[in-house]
């Protein structure tokens, strides 16, 4: 695989532990990189599988559920 | 003027096409208002003539297609084709043309697998040549019909309720947009159902399920309550008909079998019905053979060859 | 909006009296204006001045312009003068130039402050032991001798080494790591703290479990060097018990001669075992449980408040009014008490704020403040017209991402009409413009491209409804904490990121639709269920505050296990605090008080209770806002010792009731002996039973009182006299009071032969095997709850394996049941001694009285809504947590087929059901499928 590969990783990130995770992070000004994106949920628990299995299909090159 | 319909078998058993003579009186009702000018299991219209003399395949056109089975080979393929060129509607009729069906079961394995299984035995002697003559060469695996060409209507089922192909039709006559179930077997299931309570594993169903036969159904517990693997939750309502019966399999006490497909039309009966188990705190992997979670809706890449194992 | 927070501030002194006092206020400058400081962090980084990081107990640096850390509370900046070069030179001022606010003030100066109050609550919290000048243990000089506390931070992900472990010495990674625990607990030599600590242990087993786990398979030792492990907190036992099995070595010696390893590396440390072998042993690294002290200015703080302290400078307290101190109206909560892990200060706190709103009840909310909104407007059918807003926030996000091409690009996204930038989005006149524009521009979804909508998105929710427009009709985009601040040295990368993620807020915007909260009326009436001391005290409590509360017991007469007991280990007589306290439920106006009287049924939930009580063949239904259980445990049948074969052979509280009938016993007893543990740290029961150690060692201590010629023999495991029970352990020792350990795999052995009743065990101080014949055999038998299942089926609540009640978050919700609305105290929760269970009961009626006090509960409209395509499989119904779900016939259809119905004032939003459904048979407000799927596909929208 290059070096130039830049995966496209969706995140589902709990909005009480690592959404706010992710908030402290920048706060300590941890760096990253930028190829998560992440989208807030109010719990792990409701990312259907549907979901992954729907991003991976479109061409999401990994699916992180965090909580 | 009655409307033009074409008719086609593909990949299928015509179960489908039995379903349609099921309609029994509607039908007589229906007939005056249909002219069937293709319908090879009832009229005999040649593909290429009448005696066989034209190059291309030529079926009339007509304003609704309707297509059973899916898309094996080659000749499915030329007839799928011709059927969306020279149709303005055009219907999925069975799980075969939806969703692959039982014939879909095959792409679990490649066609060289096939072949070593049905042409090699113990008996044959080696070396023996598979034949070809004769014989449509196949596609990679089965596909369903809306992979292959433009579906209009898709009407599950195997095969599918009477009433469904006459709601579809009737539809279809009036003008009217035909919309398909969009909820499950369990709609108009009338077992008694509370939640799944302490089950944690799936139990093969070998064992009959707790029922009393003086009662009715709507005294009967829930079959995956009970702890079968009933597919019910996961597979698209329609079975019952039109008329409050009750799902086919559950009356005969058998745990629904998801013959009609998933709840919408590109759901996935497996992945769904894992998680519902796997949310629920069963364990999955009480599940013997998972993948007869997709027996009906192997197509649409659901079930893959995994030859050589998972990797 | 209720609380005002005062930083840098000491208390200078406290006049008047309870209900009325005037509180004297030195607050020190911060130099920085908090209502400007937007936490941006420019002027920390611009800071010349770098100074030791306190937080990271000096392992790192900080500036002089700095946040402590980065949860701090107010988000706000602070100036250190100390270490500042403005102020101590007069020359600098950096931070002034670059802060973007103009929030840096270096002329602040001390403010006076006087504030009129009711009541006044001291949290100040300990010090920290320090283990400086102690020579054996080689602070001071050995670099791989650290405090807990250093090592805490060493471990710690936001530490100064990341979370990744590495001795001081020479920067590899340790192996063999030692903890010494009572580093300035129970000890009177090196320190005058003969105290318990309480919470090392714990954190001792913590941190070892913890290094473990950030071991290599095969790598990494741990051992804790101790006296007694002291883990008789709720699932504590098990939690020390589960460390063994990780491989966690106990070592049951007070290690002295701490030395410099080789090369300056590591450390040799000196111990002896049981027989008295001395064992030199290497250590990569060894951890000094430092106990907690009281605060530094605990002795000026108790002059200016009036109070007293205790000998170790805690406040001076009593058991049955645990928070009061004795000033009158001052009252106490946290380690400042006494030393507590985090559950028990939680708790504590809720006590002291039962015990304010007591006195304040008659001045309840007349100063609280409610905010008021214009009417909505119905946006129902419109097209979206979205407002996307991106904020620069100063240089924070502008000096990485590209602000304007970001706000560009938001104007080429389908359904964005108006696009703005700013330099601080969520500034008060920025706020009135975003009002204006949506009524100006007829804008009916908002994006806000700016920071975190875990802090901001109240403040841009409270936007829109100042313009009518529904609150949950804006989505904010982390182009801040999640962009710029991790991406500084890519900003192309972040500037692309930022697009994508206001692609997905607008996406998902796009499909938003007006969500309404949810107002669930209060029954305005407390139900407190057992009336031991614990509910007792939560009823009157209550009752005290204001609410009107109905208190049910079962026997035929109050006071629970508390009847059972004559005096705690202070010495206060528990039976004449028990008779007042009956006096007082019986006379309150306020109280309703039935015995025997059972809860039998309930339904509804917080809020709106109706429970049906039941006595004898009568019963009779009963609303309520809230519930208090206080159930209570009680002491197990022994099934060893030869309990019931010997009539000399008596449990604990069996014992108690013989002396009280028998006043001369101790003068006529020549030897006694006490077995601890009876049933508990076992296989069956493998807690700790908390009280025992204490009541046995109380016992054998009066007896040895009244009668010093006594033999009185302890055979224990580990003593567990937690705080300055410790003090009575002491005594205890002082008066001679023989303590054997026995190990669980050895237990004493009681025999009788004629009329000689003998225990059969060996002393490992002596190292022989020891025959005692006694009078009196006491067995300290385990507390069992009483049978909790009948609230687990009303209420849907739960219990631990042990049987007791589960609280809803052990540190942060330790009286709070798992069920909204339901509150825990006393022994139903955890075998706790009279003090504590006071002080529970008063903390559950203070959490309670939060619901009691309004008319009406508001929640967020992030719940959970059955759609059309339920078809009532029922798969959801089981995995809700919160068991919100039922299953009902479906009335608008015309068939009989069933739907699920989801309970509003249950419901968390969690959305396992949303998750579980096969079908998008229910779904999320605001988190549907298809707002998820929209973000999806944004992502993965190539632009």
């Amino acid at each position: 695989m290059s070096n130039s590969f830049e995966p496209t990783i969706i995140g589902f990130l709990c909005n009480w532990c690592s959404y706010a995770g992710g908030d402290l992070a920048g706060v300590s000004r941890l760096e990253y990189p930028s190829n998560m994106k992440a989208i807030r949920v109010m719990c792990s628990g409701m990312v259907h599988p549907d979901l992954i299995v729907d991003a991976l299909k479109k061409g999401a090159d990994g699916v992180m559920v965090m909580g | 003027m009655p409307v033009k319909v074409a008719a086609e078998w593909l990949n299928s058993c015509s179960g489908c096409e039995i379903a349609i003579l099921n309609l029994g009186e509607t039908l007589l009702d229906l007939l005056a208002e249909l002219e069937f000018v293709h319908i090879p299991v009832l009229m005999d219209h040649k593909h290429y003539g009448q005696l066989g003399d034209q190059e291309h395949i030529d079926i009339p056109s007509a304003t609704v297609g309707i297509i059973s089975g899916g898309i094996r080979n080659d000749e499915h393929l030329e007839v799928a084709h011709e059927m969306r060129k020279k149709c303005d509607v055009l219907i999925a009729l069975g799980t075969c043309a939806t969703h692959g069906g039982i014939p879909a079961l095959i792409n679990s394995y490649d066609n060289q697998e096939l072949f070593d299984r049905y042409y090699s035995t113990e008996s044959t002697d080696p070396g023996a040549a598979v034949p070809t003559n004769g014989i449509s060469p196949l596609l990679d695996r089965c596909y369903a019909l809306d992979e292959q060409i433009k579906v209009d209507i898709h009407l599950p089922g195997c095969p599918p309720h009477p009433d469904n192909i006459a709601q579809a039709v009737l539809a279809l006559l009036n003008g009217d947009a035909f919309e398909p179930e969009t909820k499950s077997v369990c709609d108009t299931c009338p077992a008694i159902r509370k939640g799944k309570g302490n089950i944690s594993t799936i139990k093969r169903f070998v064992t009959t399920p707790e029922f009393n036969p003086e009662e009715s159904l709507d005294q009967m517990q829930c079959l995956l309550e009970q702890g079968y693997l009933c597919s019910g939750p996961v597979t698209r309502s329609g079975c019952s008909g039109a008329n409050g019966e009750s799902p086919r399999c559950i009356a005969a006490r058998v745990p629904c079998k998801g013959c009609y497909g998933p709840v919408k039309q590109d759901g996935n009966q497996l992945l769904d019905m894992l998680n519902a188990l796997a949310s629920n705190g069963i364990d999955i992997s009480s599940i013997p053979d998972r993948d007869s979670l997709l027996r009906f809706s192997g197509a649409h890449n659901r079930l893959v060859c995994h030859k050589g194992g998972l990797k | 909006m209720n609380i005002e927070l005062l930083t840098l501030s000491e208390i200078e002194a406290v006049t008047g009296e309870q209900g009325n006092f005037t509180v004297k206020i030195r607050k020190n400058p911060r130099f920085i204006d908090e209502d400007k400081c937007i936490a941006c962090g420019l002027c920390a980084e611009k800071c010349p001045k770098k100074v030791e990081d306190e937080y990271n107990t000096g392992l790192s640096k900080r500036k002089a312009a700095y946040i402590k850390y980065g949860q701090t509370v107010p988000l706000k900046y602070a100036i250190d003068p100390v270490n500042c070069i403005y102020q101590t030179k007069g020359k600098c001022g950096v931070c002034t130039k670059v802060c973007p606010t103009g929030a840096i003030n270096h002329d602040m100066t001390v403010e006076h402050v006087e504030l009129n109050v009711g009541s006044v609550i001291l949290s100040p919290g300990f010090k920290p032991f320090s283990p400086a000048g102690i020579d054996y243990y080689g602070y001071d000089e050995i670099p791989d001798v650290v405090t807990s506390l250093e090592y805490e931070r060493m471990l710690s992900a936001s530490g100064p080494f990341t979370g990744h472990l590495k001795k001081l010495s020479d920067g590899k990674d340790p192996e063999k790591i030692a903890w010494i625990q009572c580093v300035g607990s129970r000890n009177t030599n090196c320190a005058a703290n003969g105290y318990c600590s309480s919470v090392c242990c714990m954190y001792a087993i913590k941190q070892a479990v913890m290094t473990q786990a950030h071991q290599p398979e095969g790598h990494g030792e741990q051992t804790i060097f101790y006296m007694d492990i002291r883990t008789p907190g709720k699932e504590y036992e098990r939690y020390y018990e589960s460390s063994k099995d990780k491989g966690v070595r106990y070592v049951r010696a007070r290690p002295h001669s701490l030395i410099k390893g080789p090369d300056g590396v590591g450390v040799t440390m000196t111990w002896a075992d049981d027989t008295g072998k001395t064992h030199d042993e290497y250590f990569d690294m060894v951890v000094l449980s430092i106990g907690l002290e009281s605060p530094e200015d605990a002795e000026t703080l108790a002059q200016a408040g009036g109070f007293k302290l205790d000998r170790f400078g805690f406040a001076d307290t009593s058991s049955f009014d645990p928070v009061a101190t004795s000033h009158p109206g001052v009252y106490v909560t946290g380690a400042f008490h006494s030393p507590k892990a985090i559950p028990q200060s939680v708790a504590l706190a809720s006590t002291a704020a039962a015990r304010a709103k007591a006195d304040l009840a008659p001045a309840r909310g007349t100063l609280a403040i409610e905010k008021k909104f214009i009417e909505e407007f119905d946006i129902e059918g419109q097209e979206k017209r979205i407002g996307v807003f991106v904020c620069a926030c100063g240089t924070n996000i502008a000096s990485v991402v590209d602000v304007n091409a970001v706000a560009e690009y938001a104007a080429s996204l389908e359904g964005v009409i108006h696009v703005e930038n700013n330099l601080f989005t969520c500034s008060t006149d920025t706020q009135d413009l975003i009002a204006k524009t949506i009524l100006d521009k007829e804008l009916n979804a908002i994006v806000i491209a700016a920071c975190t909508p875990r802090t901001h998105e109240p403040l841009f929710q409270e936007t829109l409804q100042n313009s009518g427009l529904n609150k949950y009709m804006v989505e904010m985009a982390n182009i801040r904490n999640m962009n710029s601040w991790v991406h500084p040295n890519e900003p192309e990368k972040a500037t692309d990121k930022a697009k994508a993620q206001v692609r997905m807020a607008v996406a998902k915007v796009a499909r938003n639709y007006p969500l309404t909260d949810i107002e669930v009326n209060i029954t305005p009436r407390a139900l407190v269920v057992g009336a031991g001391a614990a509910g007792m005290s939560a009823a009157l409590s209550l009752a005290d505050q204001g609410y009107e509360t109905v208190l049910i017991e079962k026997q035929d007469q109050p006071g629970g296990m508390a009847n059972y007991l004559d005096k705690t280990w202070k010495g206060e007589e528990i039976q004449s605090h028990l008779k007042a306290l009956t006096q007082k439920i019986s006379s309150h106006e306020m109280i309703q008080f039935h015995t025997n009287t059972e809860l039998t049924a309930v339904s509804g939930f917080v809020g709106s209770f109706v429970g049906e009580l039941t006595q004898g063949e009568d019963t009779l239904d009963i609303e309520f806002g809230t519930c208090v259980i206080a159930t209570g445990a009680r002491e197990s049948e022994p099934a060893e010792y030869l309990y019931k074969k010997d009539n000399r052979v008596m449990t604990s509280l069996e014992f108690d009731l013989w002396v009280s009938r028998e006043p001369d016993f101790a003068a006529s007893c020549n030897s006694i002996a006490f077995i601890q543990c009876v049933g508990s740290r076992d296989d069956q029961k493998p807690y700790c039973s908390r009280v025992c150690c204490t009541q046995s060692i109380k016992k054998a201590v009066e007896v040895k009182t009244t009668n010093p010629a006594a033999d009185v023999f302890i055979f224990y495991r580990d003593i567990r006299t937690y705080s300055d029970k410790e003090l009575l352990f002491e005594k205890a020792r002082e008066l001679g009071v023989i303590f054997i350990r026995y190990e669980l795999d050895s237990k004493p052995e009681v025999i009788t032969s004629g009329d000689t009743l003998t225990i059969k065990g060996f002393d490992p101080i002596l190292q022989l095997p020891v025959e005692l014949d006694v009078d009196k055999l006491v067995l300290a038998s385990a507390i069992v709850p009483n049978d909790a299942n009948p609230f687990v089926e009303m209420f849907k609540c739960s219990v631990n394996s042990d049987g007791f009640l589960m609280e809803s978050h052990p540190k942060l919700k330790p009286v709070d049941s798992t069920v909204d609305g339901v509150f825990l105290a006393g022994m139903c929760h955890y075998p706790k001694p009279v003090d504590e269970a006071i002080a529970q009961g008063e903390a559950a009626a203070s959490r309670a009285s939060v619901i009691l006090s309004k008319k009406t509960l508001k929640l967020d409209a992030i719940k959970s809504a059955v759609t059309h395509n339920c078809d009532g499989c029922a798969l959801c119904v089981d995995v809700c947590p919160y068991n919100a779900i039922e299953l009902v016939i479906n009335d608008q259809a015309a068939t009989k087929n069933r739907v699920i119905k989801t309970n509003q004032a249950l419901c968390k939003g969690c959305g396992i059901c949303a998750a579980t459904c096969p079908k998008e048979g229910v779904v999320i407000n605001g988190f549907t499928m298809n707002q998820l799927k929209a973000q999806v596909d944004a992502i993965l929208e190539t632009v």
